[in-house]
This record gives structure tokens, C-alpha cells and sequence, in this order.
């Protein structure tokens, strides 16, 4: 029978709270259920108790009496009486717990001295012996691990710390060749320069003699002749004026590539006239429907970063193929520039080259000088260029956060596998996470590198990868890896606990380090 | 990720993606039968009653009512039955084949009254049962119900009656189709004894003898028109065809109820609770379909239904139970509807028009049976329905605790890490469930060995902490010669068929699947027999069950469930029985699990179809809602229309099963679900986990909180419980319930009372700063904030400021609530624990309140092991007493204190006196911060009577 009516339940109570006797400072001391010994002092039988909050005296037969008086839960630190209460097992040869006074008495095992549990139907054994030994063979194997791990670790900083002093020596060594390339490009730019002018007076020759007044004049009157040709195709009604109507017909001058020529457009063109003959046409509109027409040609380049900027705003809702589009984006802008041909009915200006003209051996010569040069320096901008690469990939290496020892510079650029039943996973470090059936398809991205994100005591514990394939009809998917102590690199698991949240969880010799106080905390403690 | 779903599914999900796919559903007009019910004209009723062929027994009148238009009789019987309830019934007089009466709804043979036939002239008879009479007048033909001696319902006023008999086909082919059709109907049948030939063979004579009839008839009678509807022999919808090979056999009624502001019930509806007029739209229509993303405010089908309805204004309430489980659809009209020329007429009459609800019943084939419910009163009524079907077994405690589920909890590593945290976090946990992904490939009654290989462990490790396993088991089969149950039911031929007798084959999780017919008794043992703890390997009597899917749900038929031309047990069609499918497989569940246990453990089931009489097997939930803020607001009236259906039971996945919540939605819901009976946290696949604290340490102390609550009250419910068990009053309750004439609060359903002491206010409006609350009692009764013990209701309508941390939650003046102070770490855990009593006086210094303790799970309480007490705080004494003296249970618990709010003045201590212990002081405590008074520990256990004393 568990009930004794009131006042036997309250002797029961204080009987229950007098236990143990534990010794302190040499003298005994009955201890409270549920307090430590620390705390004794503030339970003394030898006056009222104060509920640790100062709220209210209570009699010490109040203490563990299962009702709770105290407004902080103090005066029931051995009963369940107390929602906001706890309770102290001492799990004497293990490590002492506080557990919520709602597990008091509650039927399930808490404490492994047994001690939540003195007055329920349960039977509890002591068994906090059998695990500190359980504990200290674990924390023996983790030592033992960590040890062996650490072995490895000390390698990979050796390691780490060698190509860290590599990636700077080359990157010094990168920066002096940049320097060094540098110059050498200059000097065959200046080469360059002085060859194409003796290639030039050369040449010369083999050109029309030059009379700059008369060329001028020349093609003044060239351009009047072009301009007077063009006159003649866009007056398509052959009245000896263009109109606004004739040159709305004409997809050339939609200036912003809307589609229509407004009229506005038109009379841009036409010099602010409605209508406008061969003569003012030559003098005044010329200079403005020139570079369109040219454009139209593809002898400037403009039209192609206007396009190339509209399919810019198009793949910002694409998202993440941009290569892919790219590549299409280029074959939208072939495919609208050949239109364009098409309607003005005239053929893109061939790069086929004419027939090289027959030099003397010295005008030879100088221009086989003076390509075999322009190639040098063709080469001098390309090495230069190259350089500039690699800087950028060291920098980014050397600016990674390998780790507080560089511990991890040596999995960079690796990849580790796991697989279940159906799937192949992959983890790269600083790369990214993926996941390919075993039954084919293609991989998905679980996400890319995004940072270690483990707490502040153990940073190098958690990585994040983001920005995975997109899920159906969800978001992009995320992985989260948890990294722990391993003689040996491997993908121990890979789960998906939500729909698209991907966890692995990995061992690696790189976080087996015996002096941090993770690995360590158990083995000091017991 | 939805990798593994197979393509089909993915198909059919892709379909349906953003909102409700309306077009998936059909219409009325879409509905050969509600099309021709809803054309009826009023006041044209083609039907009289025969009075000379009246004839009478104790407690029904037996009369003949004809049909002018069609020649055709029927035989009319109206029956008194006990608790004031009429019934009336009304079938051909000699159908050509037997017509479907719905089984099993019922709890018993309702309990006949004497029936007093009072007066009886040529046009009409007045009859008495008890203090209630009823009218029924000759032609045309009419029913006048009297509650008292007010009227209160009137049946076929409006004359909107329809009962298309059955007839043969029209068609003067030699070789008559239809009769083609019949004989297949025979042969198929295969299931069906020798009973079932016989009557076959009646109903190839009545069928022969018939013809002449019917070819006669078309010369006499103008006909009721069916035939001319396209849809009277068969139908399409969308790419289903309907072979209908009974041809046209809707039944159709109409309800006046004068005197009536607002009908309610006729559950499942996302709409409010108060029913609205179907003037403007779409009737309510009552077929259980599995609806993809249901919205809200809608009269569409849902899950589950209960087609009783209840009239409520300020004099009277009463109700119809339309007993019938073939689709429904229902009219209403109200007085509210009147046009502006009847407004404008009443107003110059000078007569506001008394207010009246008009509702209209149509069914698509079966007979009329209908109860009528006379109240007066809103729980006199309610409980007059639970005394026709039933009320819920008193549930294991555990599962009014908390449960926590999701769609899937991926492993057993899972399951046991979802406790753990419980623990970690301190939070209490009854349940875990485990959606369809545990099984071996959708194959129920088998587990996913990869990712269960030790489900007993599992459930050991659970059960050890004081919680259980809750897994789904759902009636779809899928077909794989690899399967014993496919097996075993395609050689025993238990699967529903098709009109030529081969298996029915449809599309669910699985992929192909078929469906065991429960209404057939062989296969209910059959499947009985499977949950046998030495057959469903991996489960112990700690493991409970989850139905879904059992409305039933056909991914590819039409409108996602079962064609209706398939055949059951005893060669019924499915368009017969198809509103009772869900209950008839809960039924079996329920068998299954009380057979478990050699009947001696509560079974605890889940479904999401019901029809009425479901809470006689399981609780219910709301289905597949959303987690937006609008389905957190339609929980409350969705349940509150349950709980007065009999379906007191019932909750709505917290959180909201689709999409994910954002905290503070997350937060509303907790604090919303911990006042609706069954509480389970569920979630979709797609969404991202949700449990407590997976958001921030803000969420999971609040949730913690709104956790505690709701344990803290356990005592409560389960005292609730035990009385619904008993007497059939909901548990939760519309505010009119107890207040019939406040007519401000017969629209309001954002609020619930909880039993008739709490009343709570929902939350359901992002940064919300202050709610209005609506406080029953006219001024006159006061209301406590249960934390604060602040006191309202001296204004009716009040705003109440909210924080993040409490919705609105009030105990009534002149109520004793019990509760548990000690949350534990589950229900389990505090069934030895003491108890606290919270007792508001009443202006008289009045307070009253019940409590039931009993060993919590199982049925000794049967067995008369079990306390009931009731408390009563008069003239400044606390009292127990037992209610039922011969019960008594032995339990451990004992009374830890007494709260007494806003306590008389000068009280400086108390004494307990006992028949055991004699007597005793106690101390007490006065808290002026919330005005409570606290009698210290009277330590008394709760297994004796005693009168605690309060002394100035």
C-alpha cells in the first residue's frame, strides 16, 4: 500500500529524506535526498529551512515532505512535488546527474545508484559502477583511437603545414613570374609596335600614293556615294525622298529593339524631318544612319553586349546551369544576328581573307617579322594570363580555413564514397556532396562547400553544404556533415532526416586530437 | 525527395499540386440523382398518406402512403422510442428488389416508447410519446413534429419529397438489358449463401410480375420524370463510367424547423460551424472522398460523414438523424434568405417573420429512415442521438496525452532518438507514430526489416519510458503473388468485385491494389486475425492503430474512391454502402484489437472516414489540412461539429500536415491543439521536421508550457470522457450548448467550451495583440483566466490582450476542475500521482465538479473498478462523495491541495475529516497576487469520501 494517510506519509517523508549519512569535514551529516553534498549545508537540521530563493521559512520537517512550499522548488529536492524542481543523484563511481524532480518516482531508471526511483514500483539496480568501467573502456578505446588517429593528424600538419609552405613559396615564386611575365609582355607590345610601323611604311608601297587631302576628299566622297546608294534602297517608292513610313518598314533602325520602329526612331534618322531628300539625306542624316546600317553588317561589336546583357536578366531566374545557357545564349544571338541578314537581304562581309599580295623579299621579310612577333606577343598576354589564374586558385587555397593546424589542407581536392542500398554518396571536403543511384541516372548535388559550422568549442566538428540541386517542388537541397575521430578517412553514414536535408556523418584522423578538451572531457572526469 | 516514389504517384501528386482540384469532384448538377432531387418543385408534393390503411402496436403506427404521379405504395412506419426520439420509415411497399438498410451505424435496436395514437380523423392522426406528439397529415402528405407543444419539426412541408422506386429499364427490347444486367448481378454474387439466391430469385419473379405493371403504369401515371434524366441508367464522370444497373433510386426529404436561427452538424465540412444557406452555391454534400489539399470554407465532401443535423434558436433545439450512407447532398435554407419584398412585407405586417430553417435531404438510393431528435435542450438533444449510436469506450489515457507523428519517422534509430530528445528537452510524450514507410513496400502487417529490424526493441525501449507505438495499417492490398494476405484474399475471393465477379483492381500506395470487403463477416474474422500478437510480428499490446485511406481512397477512381457499380457482401452495391466503408474497417480494427488482448485493454484506433456510430470504434482527425493560419481556424469549428455528432474524439494535425509552419503559427497551434481532445502533431514528407525544438529555445519553452497545460489537465478530460461514455455529451461543446437563448453566440465557433467549465479562445491571426472574447452568461456569470485567475464576464464581449506565451483560457464560476500538477515524462508516469483541485464559488458560494479515476487502460472499469466522485464547495465546505457507491478502485493517488479562487474573506485555516482517519487540520494559504487560497496537502486519498472545512 503506497498511502498512509497524511501524517504517516509526512513521517515517511522526513524517515526517507535522513537516507544517508555521507561524511564531511570529518563530522556526519545526515544528507537531504536529492542534494548534494555541496549544498548540505544549506539543509541543516538544526534550524528552519529558507527556501534557497529567500522566499519562505519553512520547518525542516517541511524539507522532502512531498509538498512543495517554496516558490524556486527548493524544499523538495528528493520528491516529485516540485514542477520546477531537480533532483541530485550522486551515481557514487560515476558522474553525478541532476535530473528534473518529475523523474522522481516516475517509473523509469534515471539515476544509476537508483536512487530516483526509492519509492515506485520499479526495481532499479546500482549499476553506476558497470558503466564508469563501461565508460572508461570507451574512453580508454577513444584515447586509444585518438592516439592512434592523432598519429596521422600529426601528419596531415606536417602535411598541411608542407604544402602551405609550398602553396606560399608558390605563390611567391607565381608572383615573381607574373611580375617577370609582365614585362615581357610589354616589351613585345613596344616590339610589336615598332614592327607593325616598319610593316606599315613597307607596305606602303604596295598602296595607292598617298594624298591625304585627296583622300580625305576621297572619301568624303565615298561615304556621299554610300550614303547616295543607301538613299536609293530605302526610297523604296523611288519619289526622291525617304519617308518616315520607309524607314518604319526597316528593322534596322528600331534603336531600342522593341520590335517596331516608332516613329520617333524614324525621325531620328531623318535628321527631325518628316520626309527628306538625297541631298540633306547625304549632308545631315548620313553621319546618324551610318553605324546602324554597320552595325546591322557586324562591323560593330556593340550589338552583341546589348544582347548578351538582355540574356544576362534571363538567366537570373534560371539559376544554376549558366554555363548551359550560355553557350544557347550565344546561339540566340548567331541565330538573330543572321536574321537581321536576312531581312536587309545583304550577306555578313566574309572572313575569308583575300589573296595575300605578292611582296618584294625585304617587304616579306618585315611582315614575317612582323607576325612571328605579333604571335610572341600574342603568347607573352596568354602566359600572363595563365599566371594570374593560379594566383587566384592559390590565393583562394592558401585563404581556405583548413583547420587550426591546417589539419585538413590535405583532404582538399579528395573525395570519400559511401553506399547503401540504393544510393552512392560522396563527399568531397571544401567541394561539395552528391548522391548517385545505384540504378544510373545522373548525380545530384546534395550541396557545395559552404563552411564549418560545428560550436564554437569544436568548429571543425559540423561542415555545411548548400546550394544543392533543387528539390522537386522544395528547396535546393543541404547537407550536413558531422565529423569525428577515425584512424582513417571514410563516410561512415548518410541519412536524410528531413526531405532534402541531407547528414553524413565522417571519420577522419584530421579530429582526433588527444590535448582538446572534447576528446578528453570523460577521461579527466573519471 | 521524392526519388523512390513510384512514377505513378508522382504523376498523380503533379496533378495536383497547389490547391484543391475542384474539377476532380462533382457537382450537384454533375449528380443525375441531386440534379433531379434539387428540381423538385415546392408545394406540389405528389404523395398522401392512406389513413384507412392505418394499423398500430405499442410503439409504431403502420400506414400506407401513396404516389399519385406513379401509382406506386409505400409502407410508412412511425415509431415512439424512449429518451424522446420519434422515428420515422419509409420504404416501397413491394420494391422489385430489396432496397439497402444501413447496418451497423446503429448501437443497439433503438429502445421503442408507448406510442398513444391521440386523434384520428380523414385527414390526419396525432399520436403522443410521452410529452412529445406528432401530426401526420394525409395529403398532402406531412409530418408535424411537437417538442412539448412546441412545433419544432416539419417534414415535407415544403413538399420536396422523392422516392424514385425501382423499375426496369424502358426500353421494349426483346432481350431487356436491364435484366441482362440483373442476371450477371446473380451469378456474380459468389460470396452470397443460399439466403442471398433466394431473395435473387424473389426478385427475378417481383421483376417479371412487374413488367406488365410498369408498361401499364406509363399509361396511367405522368411518371416522376427520372427516366427522362440522362444520367437514370448510367453515368459518366470525367473517364469513369457508372454502369448503374439499378437505375434511378434516390430518396429525398425536406426539414422545416420554425422557431430555428441556425442548423449545425452533418459533418465532414472545412466550413463553419453554424451551416450556411446553400441558396447561392453548392449544397453540403456527404460522400467520403479523400480530398488533395482541401480548402476551407467549403461545402465539398471531406473524409467522413455524419448525417444528423441540429436546429437550434433561442426556444428550442432539436434535430433529424437522416439514416442513409449512400452520397447526400443537403439543402438549406434560412429565414435570413428571404428576399427583400418578403423583408420589406414583414416589416409594413409588422410581424418580424419567425425565424425558420428549411433543409433538404437527397440520397442517392436506400430508403428513408429517419430519426427525430426533440431535445429541449442542445445536450438533451445531443444525447438523444448518442442513445441511438453510441457514444466512445472510455479511451486509454495515453491517448488523450500527447502524440507525435510525422510521414516518416525513417528508422528504429529514429524512433528512439525522437523519445530521447522528449527526454533531453523535457518535454512529455505518450505516442509515436509510424506512417506507411515502416512496411516491406506498402504491405501492411510487414516492416521494412532495413530500417526495422528489432521492432520490438523499439517498442520495448518506448514502452520502458511509459509511451507507445502507434503504426498505420490502411485497407487498400497491394497485389503481389509475394504477398500472404493478397494471396490469402484473392483464393478466398475477399476482395471487393467488380459487377462480373472478378477482383476489383484500383491504384493506391502500393501501386495496384484491392480492397478486402469488410462487410463481409468472413473477411472482418479474417482480418481480426491478423493484428493476433503471434501473427503481426513486431507489435505487442502497447502498439496501437492508425486507419487511413478507408474512405476508401482509389488513387485513379472517380473522384479518387471506388466506382459505385462494385459489389459488396450480400451483393450490394458499393453506391449503397460507401459513407459506412471507413466505419465498417474501424469496426474491425476495433474487434481485431479488443480480441488482442482476450478483451481485457482498451484499443485505441485512429481513422480518418467515419460515418455515424465511429466513435464507438475510433477517434478521428481532420485529415490532411494545411499548415497555414486559416486551417489552424477551421479546427475548432471542424471539431466542435464532430463532437456534436457523436464524434467527440477528434482532433487536427497540429502544425498542419502540408507545408512547413512558421514559429509563431507553430506556436498558436500547440496552443490551440491542447484544447481539442485528440492531439497528435503530424506532418507531410516534404516538410521540414517540426518537432518542439527544432526551431529556437523561444518555441520549444512555449510549446513545453502548452504541453504541461495540457497534461496538467488530464484528469479533466478523462472525467469528460468517462461522462460522454456514460451519457453521451460531447466534450466539446458550441457556447449554446449551456447558454440556448445568448443568440449572440450561436455563429461564434472560434471558441469552445471544454466540458462546461473551460472556455477557450482560439489564436489564429498573425501579431495578433488582443482578441475579442465572447463570455457566456449575460453578465452573470464570471470567467477566470486559468493562470492569472483574472476575473471576466461582467461585460459579454471583451477584448482580451495575447501574447506570444497564452491564448485565452477560462474556468467558470461555480466549477471544480481536477488537475495533475506533476507533469511527468507521459501519462503513464503520473497515474499514481496527486491531486489538485481548482474550485470558483459562484456569487451563492456554490462550485461543482465530477471526477473519475479508474486504472487508466483497462476494461475492469467495466467490472465496477472505478471511483467517481463528485465535489461540491458549499457554505464554505469541500466535499467528496462517491457517485457510484458500489464501484471502487484501489488507486495510489491522494489530494495534494485544494485551490480555492477568490475565496471568502478571513480564512486562516481548514480541517479534513474522514470516516478513515477522523479528523484533521490543514493549512492554508492566501496568494493575493492571484486571489487564490491553497489548502496545504490534505494528503488524503482520493478512494475516500471527506469534507474539508474551511474555518475563519
Amino acid at each position: 500500500m503506497w498511502w498512509f494517510g497524511p501524517l504517516t506519509l509526512t513521517s515517511l517523508a522526513v524517515l526517507a529524506s535522513f537516507g544517508r549519512h555521507v561524511t564531511q569535514a570529518g563530522v556526519q551529516v545526515p544528507r537531504v535526498r536529492g542534494v548534494p553534498v555541496s549544498k548540505s549545508s544549506l539543509y541543516s537540521p538544526d534550524r528552519d529551512f529558507e527556501c534557497l530563493d529567500g522566499s519562505l521559512q519553512l520547518p525542516y520537517s517541511r524539507l522532502n515532505d512531498d509538498y512543495c512550499d517554496c516558490g524556486d522548488g527548493s524544499d523538495e529536492p528528493g520528491t516529485a512535488a516540485c514542477a520546477n524542481g531537480s533532483f541530485y543523484c550522486q551515481n557514487s563511481g560515476y558522474q553525478a546527474l541532476y535530473i528534473p524532480s518529475s523523474r522522481v518516482n516516475d517509473g523509469v531508471c534515471d539515476c544509476c545508484d537508483a536512487s530516483d526511483e526509492y519509492a515506485s514500483n520499479i526495481q532499479c539496480v546500482d549499476n553506476c559502477h558497470e558503466l564508469r568501467r563501461k565508460a572508461w573502456l570507451e574512453a580508454q578505446r577513444a584515447a586509444e583511437l585518438a592516439k592512434e588517429g592523432n598519429k596521422i593528424r600529426l601528419e596531415y600538419i606536417a602535411l598541411g603545414k608542407q604544402l602551405s609552405t609550398e602553396n606560399k613559396a608558390k605563390l611567391a615564386k607565381l608572383r615573381i613570374d607574373y611580375d617577370e611575365a609582365e614585362l615581357i609582355k610589354k616589351e613585345r607590345e613596344n616590339e610589336k609596335t615598332v614592327i607593325e610601323e616598319r610593316e606599315a611604311l613597307a607596305l606602303e608601297k604596295y598602296k595607292s600614293p598617298p594624298q591625304s587631302e585627296e583622300q580625305a576628299k576621297a572619301e568624303n566622297q565615298n561615304s556621299a556615294e554610300e550614303a547616295a546608294q543607301f538613299f536609293q534602297i530605302l526610297d523604296s517608292d523611288k519619289s526622291g525622298t525617304i519617308t518616315v513610313v520607309e524607314l518604319q518598314t526597316r528593322a534596322t533602325f528600331d534603336k531600342d529593339h522593341n520590335g517596331e520602329v516608332s516613329k520617333e526612331e524614324a525621325l531620328y534618322f531623318l535628321n527631325n524631318q518628316e520626309e527628306i531628300t538625297q541631298q540633306e539625306f547625304i549632308d545631315f542624316a548620313w553621319a546618324n544612319v551610318k553605324p546602324f546600317l554597320m552595325l546591322e553588317k557586324g562591323v560593330f561589336k556593340p550589338a552583341e553586349n546589348v544582347e548578351r546583357e538582355h540574356l544576362d536578366d534571363i538567366e537570373v531566374g534560371e539559376g544554376e546551369e549558366e554555363e548551359d545557357l550560355d553557350e544557347e545564349g550565344e546561339d540566340v544571338e548567331d541565330q538573330g544576328r543572321a536574321s537581321e541578314f536576312e531581312e536587309t537581304g545583304q550577306a555578313p562581309e566574309t572572313e575569308a581573307a583575300p589573296e595575300p599580295p605578292q611582296y618584294d623579299e625585304e617587304t616579306q621579310a618585315i611582315v614575317d617579322e612582323a607576325s612571328r612577333i605579333r604571335d610572341r606577343y600574342r603568347e607573352a598576354e596568354r602566359s600572363l594570363q595563365e599566371l594570374q589564374t593560379e594566383i587566384q586558385k592559390l590565393e583562394e587555397r592558401t585563404e581556405r580555413d583548413y583547420g587550426s593546424d591546417n589539419e585538413f589542407a590535405s583532404l582538399d581536392g579528395q573525395c570519400f564514397e559511401h553506399e547503401d542500398l540504393e544510393y552512392v554518396y560522396s563527399f568531397c571536403p571544401y567541394g561539395r556532396t552528391s548522391q548517385r543511384s545505384k540504378n544510373g541516372g545522373s548525380e545530384v548535388s546534395l550541396g557545395q562547400w559552404h563552411d564549418w559550422v560545428g560550436p564554437s568549442s569544436n568548429r571543425y566538428s559540423m561542415a555545411k553544404f548548400d546550394r544543392g540541386h533543387t528539390c522537386w517542388n522544395g528547396p535546393a537541397r543541404t547537407c550536413l556533415v558531422t565529423l569525428r575521430c577515425g584512424v582513417e578517412n571514410k563516410l561512415l553514414q548518410v541519412s536524410e532526416p528531413s526531405r532534402c536535408e541531407y547528414a553524413m556523418e565522417f571519420a577522419t584522423p584530421a579530429l582526433c586530437n588527444p590535448e582538446s578538451n572534447v576528446s578528453g572531457k570523460i577521461h579527466d572526469e573519471l | 525527395m521524392a526519388l523512390y516514389l513510384r512514377l505513378g504517384i508522382i504523376i498523380f501528386f503533379v496533378s495536383m499540386v497547389g490547391s484543391v482540384p475542384r474539377e476532380n469532384f462533382k457537382t450537384c448538377e454533375q449528380s443525375s440523382f441531386c440534379r433531379r432531387c434539387r428540381k423538385v418543385e415546392h408545394g406540389k408534393t405528389a404523395y398522401n398518406l392512406l389513413l384507412n390503411t392505418t394499423t398500430q402496436n405499442d410503439s409504431t403506427l403502420y400506414v400506407e402512403l401513396y404516389n399519385k404521379d406513379t401509382g406506386v405504395y409505400y409502407n410508412v412506419e412511425f415509431t415512439a422510442l424512449k429518451h424522446d426520439l420519434f422515428r420515422l420509415h419509409i420504404n416501397e411497399k413491394s420494391p422489385l428488389y430489396p432496397r439497402y438498410e444501413v447496418e451497423y451505424a446503429l448501437q443497439d435496436h433503438p429502445q421503442v416508447s408507448q406510442l398513444i395514437v391521440v386523434e384520428k380523423t380523414a385527414t390526419y392522426i396525432s399520436v403522443a410519446n410521452g410529452k412529445n406528439k406528432a401530426i401526420l397529415y394525409a395529403s398532402p402528405f406531412k409530418i408535424d413534429v411537437y417538442s412539448g407543444n412546441q412545433l419544432v419539426i416539419s417534414t415535407n412541408a415544403r413538399g420536396l419529397m422523392r422516392f424514385e422506386h425501382l423499375r426496369h429499364k424502358p426500353e421494349p427490347k426483346p432481350e431487356q438489358p436491364g435484366h441482362a444486367d440483373q442476371s450477371e448481378q446473380t451469378d456474380q454474387s459468389e460470396p452470397a449463401e443460399q439466403l442471398d439466391q433466394q431473395d435473387q430469385t424473389v426478385q427475378q419473379d417481383q421483376k417479371n410480375e412487374k413488367i406488365e405493371n410498369v408498361e401499364l403504369n406509363d399509361s396511367e401515371f405522368p411518371g416522376d420524370g427520372a427516366e427522362n434524366d440522362p444520367g437514370a441508367w448510367e453515368e459518366n464522370f470525367k473517364n469513369h463510367h457508372d454502369a448503374k444497373p439499378y437505375g434511378p433510386e434516390a430518396i429525398a426529404l425536406d426539414f422545416s424547423f420554425p422557431g430555428a436561427e441556425h442548423v449545425y452538424g452533418i459533418p465532414e465540412h472545412a466550413d463553419s460551424f453554424a451551416l450556411k444557406s446553400t441558396k447561392q452555391s453548392e449544397p453540403y454534400r456527404l460522400y467520403n472522398l479523400d480530398v488533395f489539399e482541401y480548402e476551407i470554407n467549403e461545402r465539398m465532401s471531406l473524409y467522413g460523414a455524419v448525417p444528423v443535423l441540429y436546429a437550434h434558436g433561442k426556444k428550442a433545439t432539436s434535430g433529424i438523424f437522416w439514416h442513409n450512407a449512400a452520397e447526400t447532398w443537403i439543402d438549406i435554407v434560412s429565414s435570413a434568405d428571404n428576399n427583400v419584398v418578403q423583408s420589406i412585407v414583414n416589416f409594413v405586417s409588422g410581424t418580424a417573420k419567425k425565424p425558420q430553417v428549411d433543409t433538404h435531404f437527397m440520397s442517392e438510393s436506400g430508403v428513408i429512415d429517419v430519426f427525430f431528435l426533440l431535445g429541449p435542450q442542445p445536450m438533451d438533444t445531443f444525447q438523444q442521438y448518442a442513445q441511438i449510436t453510441g457514444s466512445a469506450h472510455l479511451p486509454p489515457i495515453f491517448s488523450l496525452a500527447y502524440h507525435q507523428s510525422r510521414w516518416n519517422y525513417n528508422d528504429q534509430e529514429d524512433v528512439q532518438q525522437i523519445s530521447d530528445n522528449y527526454d533531453k528537452y523535457d518535454l512529455p510524450l505518450d505516442v509515436i507514430w509510424l506512417d506507411i514507410e515502416y512496411t516491406d513496400g506498402k504491405k501492411y502487417f510487414t516492416w521494412d526489416e532495413r530500417k526495422f529490424p528489432n521492432p520490438l526493441d523499439m517498442v520495448r525501449n518506448l514502452t520502458s519510458k511509459g509511451r507507445k507505438l502507434v503504426v498505420i495499417i490502411d485497407p487498400h492490398i497491394k497485389r503481389d503473388s509475394n504477398y500472404f494476405l493478397h494471396n490469402d484474399a484473392t483464393d478466398n475471393g475477399y476482395y471487393v468485385k467488380h459487377r462480373d465477379g472478378k477482383d476489383y483492381e484500383g491504384w493506391c500506395w502500393p501501386g495496384a491494389s484491392s480492397y478486402l470487403d469488410f462487410f463481409d463477416p468472413t473477411v472482418r474474422k479474417y482480418y481480426m486475425g491478423l493484428y493476433d500478437l503471434s501473427k503481426f510480428k513486431g507489435t505487442t499490446s502497447d502498439v496501437h492503430i492508425w486507419n487511413d485511406m478507408n474512405e476508401p481512397s482509389v488513387f485513379n477512381g472517380p473522384e479518387v474512391t471506388m466506382p459505385k457499380d462494385l459489389v459488396h457482401y450480400g451483393g450490394w452495391e458499393h453506391r449503397d454502402v460507401h459513407n459506412i466503408n471507413g466505419l465498417v474497417y474501424t469496426m474491425a480494427t476495433y474487434d481485431a484489437l479488443f480480441m488482442r488482448s482476450g478483451g481485457t485493454l482498451r484499443p485505441f484506433i485512429l481513422s480518418r472516414s467515419f460515418f455515424a456510430g465511429s466513435q464507438r470504434f475510433a477517434a478521428v482527425w481532420t485529415g490532411d489540412n494545411a499548415a497555414d493560419w486559416e486551417h489552424l481556424r477551421i479546427s475548432f469549428p471542424m471539431c466542435l461539429s464532430l463532437s456534436i455528432s457523436g464524434i467527440s474524439f477528434c482532433g487536427a494535425d497540429v502544425g498542419g500536415f502540408f507545408k512547413n509552419p512558421e514559429s509563431e503559427l507553430f506556436i498558436r497551434w500547440y496552443q490551440a491543439g491542447i484544447w481539442l481532445p485528440f492531439f497528435r502533431q503530424h506532418s507531410h514528407i516534404e516538410t521540414k521536421r517540426r518537432e518542439p525544438w527544432t526551431f529556437n529555445n523561444d518555441v520549444l519553452n512555449i510549446v513545453r508550457e502548452s504541453l504541461r497545460l495540457r497534461y496538467s489537465f488530464l484528469p479533466y478530460w478523462y472525467t469528460l470522457f468517462r461522462e460522454h461514455e456514460v451519457n453521451g455529451s460531447p466534450v466539446l461543446r458550441p457556447i449554446w450548448a449551456h447558454y440556448p437563448t445568448e443568440s449572440e453566440s450561436f455563429a461564434i465557433d472560434d471558441q469552445i467550451l471544454v466540458g462546461d467549465a473551460i472556455l477557450v479562445k482560439s489564436v489564429y491571426q498573425q501579431s495578433i495583440t488582443e482578441v475579442p472574447v465572447y463570455f457566456p452568461g449575460e453578465g452573470k456569470v464570471a470567467w477566470y483566466e486559468i493562470e492569472t485567475m483574472e476575473k471576466y464576464g461582467a461585460a459579454s464581449l471583451v477584448q482580451i490582450p495575447v501574447t506570444l506565451h497564452k491564448i485565452p483560457v477560462f474556468q467558470r464560476e461555480g466549477s471544480i476542475v481536477p488537475r495533475k500538477m506533476r507533469v511527468r515524462r507521459s501519462s503513464v508516469a503520473m497515474k499514481n500521482d496527486p491531486y489538485t483541485l481548482v474550485v470558483i464559488a459562484n456569487q451563492q458560494g456554490l462550485a461543482m465538479g465530477n471526477l473519475y479515476i479508474d486504472d487508466e487502460a483497462s476494461f475492469e472499469y467495466r467490472h465496477g473498478k472505478y471511483l467517481y466522485l463528485r465535489l461540491l464547495f458549499k457554505n464554505n465546505k469541500l466535499t467528496s462523495t462517491m457517485l457510484q457507491k458500489l464501484a471502487n478502485y484501489n488507486t495510489r493517488s491522494w489530494l495534494e491541495r485544494v485551490n480555492i479562487v477568490n475565496p471568502p474573506k478571513g480564512i486562516t485555516k481548514a480541517t479534513i475529516y474522514s470516516k478513515a482517519l477522523g479528523k484533521a487540520d490543514l493549512e492554508v494559504k492566501y496568494n493575493p497576487s492571484n486571489n487564490v487560497l491553497t489548502i496545504r496537502k490534505p494528503g488524503i486519498n482520493m478512494g475516500e469520501e471527506w469534507i474539508i472545512d474551511l474555518i475563519a
